[in-house]
């Protein structure tokens, strides 16, 4: 019953896929090619061999080992590999494999011809949704916690992904005026023709941060991975400071500083003052509340990030007291994890507070949120 | 036939103590030409490894170190453009044909190699080491590209130029920003990480043969506390390396309390780390 080898490896392949990690056909045939070069029968070699092919981002080494503890949990599945196809015919079929177009779409043949192969992997499909787009509504309520580790173990690259975007557009929007005195410096070489035209950077002043995270149940997960997120980022602002609220607005910046990304969460709870008399999440009294505490601190150079959904439990919304914050700030912006058409339903005062915001974004997954912090 | 037993072998005696994963990394790059990427912390041994398989396998190691704003006349190749112009004075008299002085100015004796091309046009085997890839800009990763998967570098004066050899090649990087697919799809993919205890004993005892059995105990001990502590930045291999070299120098033979706050600035690299492991002595 010994599944050919490419076929288990193909398995192995897309669970990986499923994961988040990409993995390029070209890299899926260096991964063949590697493993006809090496001795499978020692399985530290085999494990190096499918880990410098395959995966390229140390971020996923946890994913990627217990995939790879799943699908070759000992020895003796490595053994039956070598067991099951014989080493001689092994070879030739991984070579014939490689010979041909694509290894990658020939071996995926072999898997889909099996059922049991096709019922196993159509299952994991299913269980392993793509996690950078799960909702986060769904994220609250419905996913085992697992799931949600995994999501929160994507955060790191996320945010590298976000950074080494932002420096591009950044450098973009460097470009200024011409500089003379170097242009003419390095035109000494070309025999006083200006070949190289060298241009001043743009100064741009980073902005501070005020980030209001609603941590109420409804969206928890949407404030902690998008506070996760922007204090990665804090490089490229000038200061980032951190609050959080239900009913009450408490600032959370030494808190979200020194506390792992695990703990913050419970210590929120028990530390920071966020609660009320009535426990249920309050827009308009979060609103005064913070304008009445820090509002002297705004200035032109701060922008004010409100992640929340805006369900404001039928309470006063205050909408005039944003509108004071926005006309004493540079910008402010509103992550939304509910769609446009939810904003208008229910106890939602999104239409009220969007006249006051530069820009209000939908974020209901990761690769959302992602796009939006990009834009700022 | 050269087996990954087999270079370990080498790299422990070119001075390097290689693990099974990064000798086999190094099998397989020979075996299917690729370069390896090699990320981690900083001074765990990146750039090392390079030096150590240059070294072991006597080929001449030719470094490019990365920088922000780095371009191709640094890396890759540049005209000469004094030389040129020389040359077109010098020829200014004999009524020449345009045609025939382009063809003269653009020639092999007027391109500068740097690292890159120097790295192919060796008429000998060569190592290259790219050094902190993540420093650069993305432009010039994707002017990498040809040059690491087909082993060859396109000047548009000139023509292709294709190795004569195909060259080792390592990248490193500190993993300060994220390297674009296309680059890491071509290479093959090694993470180093700090050593656990034992390695590093050995690793100290292979680079410090004077280190006695028992002051590398401690060192080793210690290093592993420090590294528990809440730091700016850890101590890495290199800098434990350094310690127990100054201790040697300084003639202790065993490791107190008071030889420790004595060489701390051997080992930590910021005011605050210093205060911070010293007061945490005091306290023990």
């Amino acid at each position: 019953m010994s599944k050919t080898v490419t076929g288990k490896l193909q398995e192995f392949i897309t669970d990986l896929r499923y994961a988040g990690l990409i993995i390029s056909p070209s890299e899926a045939e260096d991964c063949y090619k590697a493993l006809l070069s090496i001795n499978w029968s020692d399985e530290r070699s085999f494990y190096s061999a499918l880990a410098c092919t395959l995966l390229k981002e140390q971020n996923f080494i946890d994913i990627f080992n217990e995939i790879y503890a799943k699908h070759f949990y000992n020895r003796i599945i490595i053994d039956n590999l070598i067991d099951g196809a014989e080493e001689k015919h092994l070879e030739n079929s991984l070579t014939m494999n490689m010979n041909q177009h694509s290894a990658f779409l020939q071996s995926r043949g072999m898997v889909t011809k099996d059922p049991t192969n096709k019922r196993a992997s159509a299952h994991c499909k299913e269980k392993k949704k793509d996690l950078l787009s799960l909702d986060f509504y769904d994220a609250t309520y419905l996913t085992p916690l697992d799931d949600i580790y995994m999501m929160e173990s994507l955060i790191p690259l996320l945010a590298k992904k976000i950074s080494s975007k932002i420096v591009i557009k950044k450098k973009r929007h460097q470009r200024g005026q011409m500089d003379y005195r170097q242009t003419i410096r390095t035109s000494l070489k070309t025999g006083g023709i200006p070949i190289d035209i060298r241009v001043k950077k743009k100064y741009r002043e980073k902005p501070v941060i005020f980030a209001l995270c609603d941590v109420s149940r409804s969206c928890l997960y949407f404030s902690f991975f998008s506070l996760a997120i922007v204090h990665m980022l804090e490089k490229f602002f000038r200061e980032v400071r951190s609050f959080a609220f239900i009913e009450k607005v408490d600032e959370i910046t030494t808190l979200v500083k020194e506390a792992s990304y695990e703990e913050l969460r419970p210590r929120i709870m028990a530390n920071a003052e966020v609660t009320g008399s009535t426990g249920y999440t309050n827009y308009g009294n979060t609103l005064a509340t913070f304008y009445d505490q820090y509002g002297h601190e705004l200035s032109y150079k701060s922008t004010v990030i409100i992640f929340g959904d805006a369900r404001n439990n039928w309470f006063d919304s205050n909408h005039d007291i944003l509108e004071k914050i926005f006309k004493r700030v540079k910008k402010v912006y509103w992550f939304n994890p509910e769609s446009k058409d939810e904003w208008q339903t229910g106890d939602s005062d999104m239409i009220l507070y969007q006249k006051y915001c530069t820009r209000v974004f939908v974020c209901s997954n990761l690769n959302q949120l992602a796009d939006a912090i990009c834009e700022l | 036939m050269e087996t990954i037993e087999f270079i370990q072998r080498k790299m422990y005696e070119a001075g390097y103590l290689c693990d099974e994963q990064p000798a086999t990394v190094i099998y397989l790059a020979r075996k299917l030409n690729k370069p390896i990427l090699v990320e981690g912390p900083p001074g765990v041994g990146k750039t090392s490894i390079a030096q150590a398989f240059a070294l072991s396998n006597n080929l001449p190691l030719i470094r490019l170190q990365c920088y922000e704003g780095i371009d191709e006349t640094r890396a890759l190749y540049e005209w000469n453009y004094k030389k040129q112009l020389l040359h077109i004075q010098a020829v200014a008299h004999q009524n020449l044909d345009v045609a025939e002085i382009e063809k003269q100015i653009f020639s092999d004796e007027y391109l500068l190699s740097r690292p890159l091309l120097q790295s192919i046009t060796n008429n000998e085997p060569t190592c290259l080491l790219i050094d902190e890839i993540d420093k650069v800009d993305f432009e010039f990763e994707a002017m990498l590209l040809e040059l690491l998967s087909e082993y060859q570098v396109t000047v548009p004066e000139f023509g292709t130029i294709k190795a004569h050899h195909i060259p080792i090649v390592f990248l490193t990087s500190n993993a300060t920003r994220e390297l674009s697919e296309s680059l890491k799809r071509r290479c093959l993919y090694l993470y180093l990480d700090f050593p656990n205890p034992e390695v590093e004993k050995s690793i100290l005892e292979l680079k410090v043969p004077s280190l006695n059995e028992k002051l590398a105990f401690q060192l080793i001990e210690s290093i592993t506390n420090i590294r528990k502590m809440k730091l700016k930045k850890q101590p890495s291999i290199a800098e434990s390396i350094d310690w127990a070299f100054s201790l040697i120098n300084l003639g202790i033979e065993e490791l107190d309390n008071n030889s420790l706050i004595k060489t701390l600035n051997v080992l930590l690299k910021h005011k605050e780390d210093i205060e911070l492991v010293k007061k945490t002595l005091i306290n023990q």
